[in-house]
């Protein structure tokens, strides 16, 4: 199945959600902000929010800048 | 003597704001607040590179700073308005620095944008500190759009080359009825005194801190600089003359006139 995440078509397994996403991609849960289609997906919701055909997924950190 | 900086909901006590941007470690930075006694640090957001994912900016800093995230990468308001949401709903609290760039060779920032974004953030109840380019209408209406803070560049992001918009910067000052913060451009503390020393309510600060040999002690450097030069505002400076005037009694005791 395919959505946009960051920007760049990816492919994954059918009824993923953004935990699952997350996990695959190998990054740490505590430092990343997730945006689903413009909308903010608190932490608490990645695991019951389960992602559709063309979604586009924001994956964002903070990092340093002036 | 009570003087606080008073922007949107907080009150602050140092004038010096930091950017957290090009420091070699992000290990750096819990020791150059320190050093600098800054309390207003901005940061900004990107998505993640998969391949080199950073450290997480908000672990090296503590919980009673003030979070400026920026909107750098922005081309237009509305994906200012985005980035600012974003960071907000991420926990960076409602203060927000718009930054709207088009041009990529001076990194000046497109003032009209930054208007129309301003009207819709402070509506939404964000603390809109704008970077902008020093021009007096332009100024007036983000704070008729309800900005809390005015911040023009002295010079070109990350040139080091100060006050270059002193004229400029100066008529905001006398002109605007909010903190005028220069931000962008100041390379040196002396250039920081001088910001403040004209009646600029802060500096922000980044990579003449970040680049120094020694950032730590350079953050100092600016601490200070930034207290001088606001102390020297608030005793208010003598007049200048074209001529000479004597310190000095000049009644000449030693000799027949």
């Amino acid at each position: 199945m395919l959505v946009t995440i960051n920007g760049k078509k990816s492919d994954v397994i059918p009824d993923s959600n953004i935990q699952d996403v997350i996990r695959t991609k190998n990054l740490e849960m505590t430092a990343i902000i997730i945006d689903l289609n413009g909308n903010i997906i608190a932490p608490e919701h990645w695991s019951d929010t389960f992602l559709h055909k063309d979604d586009d997924l924001e994956i964002i950190q903070i990092i340093g800048g002036g | 003597m009570e003087d606080k900086l008073k922007i949107g909901d907080k009150e602050l006590d140092s004038r010096l704001f930091i950017g957290t941007g090009k420091f070699a470690d992000y290990s750096l930075i819990p020791k150059v607040i320190e050093s600098s006694k800054a309390q207003v640090v901005t940061v900004a957001l990107r998505r993640v590179d998969f391949g080199t994912p950073e450290e997480n900016m908000l672990t090296f800093l503590s919980q009673n700073i003030v979070l400026m995230p920026n909107t750098s990468g922005a081309r237009n308001a509305s994906e200012a308005i985005r980035i600012a949401r974003i960071a907000r709903a991420a926990g960076c609290g409602n203060w927000v620095k718009i930054e709207i760039i088009n041009d990529q060779k001076y990194l000046l920032p497109n003032n009209f944008e930054t208007i129309k974004a301003i009207e819709v953030l402070a509506k939404d109840g964000f603390i809109v500190l704008p970077y902008m380019s020093p021009d007096l209408t332009a100024a007036k209406m983000m704070a008729e759009a309800g900005a809390a803070a005015i911040m023009p560049l002295g010079a070109p992001i990350g040139t080091n080359r100060g006050l270059k918009t002193r004229e400029l910067i100066q008529i905001l000052i006398s002109e605007i009825n909010l903190p005028i913060i220069v931000d962008a451009g100041i390379g040196r503390p002396s250039e920081a005194a001088e910001a403040i020393e004209m009646g600029a309510a802060a500096v922000l600060v980044n990579t003449a801190i970040a680049t120094a040999d020694d950032p730590v002690l350079m953050a100092e450097a600016f601490g200070q600089a930034v207290d001088a030069g606001r102390k020297a505002y608030l005793a208010g400076p003598g007049a200048t003359h074209q001529f000479a005037e004597a310190s000095s009694p000049l009644t000449g005791f030693l000799r027949n006139e």
